[in-house]
């Protein structure tokens, strides 16, 4: 858990929301937990229901910042309640609309996906979590080798070209660099039950 | 098989398929391999997870840490009641004060024990002497009964007194088995000091009579046997032997 974190301030707080700073989060946890845990047991929810709206609050929290959507009007405490609220409230919708919904039917694919999918991907999905820590646990030239096939969608024989590497070592190390993310993704998904 | 889902061209495929760069006919076919091939569609769903996870590394950071901070504090999740607090709160009290009790009770205990030790001693520090060895033993005596009593004249107890008590049974000998009493009293060991001493006091005449029942006075005040011994000191006649002794073990029976 981080260091005690005391902002003077809210201002403060949301700078450090905004950097991403563990304590700042642990802060938002410390002030609201309470609060947001009392109103989806309240209405019907369980312990981990709590929990899961809990972090999907901070989530949300985060991105709102990070695009300018919130104003810091002093009314911190009252905006995180209601990003709760509204998370419970479209969360028992789900439920109600499709009792067997997962995540597995949530198309990574789209473009333009809203923040509310987003979050909620981030949140559920426990694999995708544990693919993202697999990813910074790869060594360097596996990373820069992914994210330029993926993201930056070059061609294989190009990215040889530009290492200066021979094009069927390139096909194999990308294939161990993959295989190595699935083995280390699995093994993480493994130990964080 | 697998492999060549793992591997060029088929992930080139794959990527320009999410990328929407595959032509119609190349999309086709490839809608087609994905249809006939569970590892095609679990390399598409790798690939698809991949690519959203680069895309929101950030977020996805937040959320690994939101998860290590609230899951760090799982078990303060469980609700707790009003009622589970009060419940909660009286069960906790209600053990703390048997702990107390139990405690306070053990203290106790071991206080009134010491107390009582200290009186027994108190009580028969100046009487736990050795009686003289008066008992004659001739020159046609057997030796194990010269050799016990010997042992008893040099202060040697613990060998007179089993030695004594192994005589005084086969001999049916009180007197020996007055010294095998007395030896075992001063050697701590009343509870088998007391049968001897019992015995050697009924089958004698004085004054190993009035002897052995004044030892065994005090071996039942050594083993708490409060009642016993004031039973017995207060039926002596002033002629016994012992009577000033039992005069003031009445005073200090009663303090």
């Amino acid at each position: 858990m981080s260091k005690i974190f005391a902002p003077e301030n809210d201002q403060e707080l949301l700078a450090g929301i905004q950097a991403s700073q563990e304590s700042a989060f642990a802060e938002v946890f410390r002030r609201y937990r309470v609060m947001i845990q009392g109103h989806v047991i309240k209405n019907s929810g369980s312990s981990e229901d709590a929990q899961e709206i809990i972090q999907l609050t901070m989530v949300k929290l985060f991105m709102a910042i990070r695009e300018g959507r919130y104003e810091d009007q002093g009314k911190l405490g009252h905006y995180v309640f209601q990003l709760a609220a509204n998370s419970w409230r479209e969360e028992l919708r789900r439920r109600r609309n499709r009792p067997n919904d997962s995540l597995t039917d949530f198309d990574y694919q789209l473009a333009d996906d809203s923040e509310e999918q987003i979050a909620l991907a981030v949140v559920k999905d426990k694999q995708l979590q544990a693919l993202h820590q697999a990813l910074g646990q790869m060594g360097q030239p596996c990373q820069d080798l992914i994210k330029k096939l993926s993201l930056k969608k070059e061609q294989l024989k190009s990215i040889a070209v530009q290492l200066d590497y021979d094009y069927n070592n390139l096909r194999k190390r990308l294939f161990d660099c993959r295989k190595k993310l699935k083995q280390l993704t699995e093994s993480l998904l493994t130990s964080n039950r | 098989m697998a492999k060549e889902y793992q591997e060029e061209p088929f992930q080139t495929q794959l990527r320009d398929y999410l990328s929407g760069d595959l032509n119609t006919d190349e999309q086709k076919y490839f809608d087609e391999t994905l249809a006939n091939s569970a590892v095609a569609q679990e390399e598409l769903a790798f690939s698809q997870k991949l690519n959203f996870a680069q895309q929101h590394a950030d977020v996805l950071a937040i959320a690994v840490m939101v998860n290590t901070i609230t899951g760090s504090s799982a078990s303060s999740f469980k609700p707790t009641t009003r009622g589970n607090q009060i419940f909660y709160w009286l069960g906790g009290t209600l053990m703390v004060c048997m702990l107390v009790a139990g405690a306070w009770w053990g203290i106790r205990n071991i206080q009134e024990q010491k107390a009582e030790a200290d009186k027994v001693s108190r009580i028969i520090t100046p009487y736990l002497q050795p009686l003289e060895a008066l008992l004659a033993t001739s020159e046609t005596a057997e030796s194990e009964l010269k050799t016990a009593m010997e042992n008893y004249r040099t202060g040697n107890f613990t060998q007179a007194a089993p030695a004594l008590a192994t005589y005084a049974s086969k001999a049916n000998d009180s007197n020996a088995a007055l010294y095998a009493g007395i030896s075992y009293l001063l050697v701590k060991q009343a509870e088998t000091a007391l049968p001897l001493l019992a015995s050697a006091a009924k089958a004698s005449a004085d004054p190993v009579q009035d002897a052995a029942q004044f030892y065994q006075t005090i071996c039942l005040i050594q083993l708490r046997e409060w009642e016993k011994a004031r039973q017995i000191a207060t039926q002596v006649s002033p002629q016994d032997l012992y009577y000033p002794q039992y005069q003031e073990l009445l005073d200090k029976l009663t303090q």
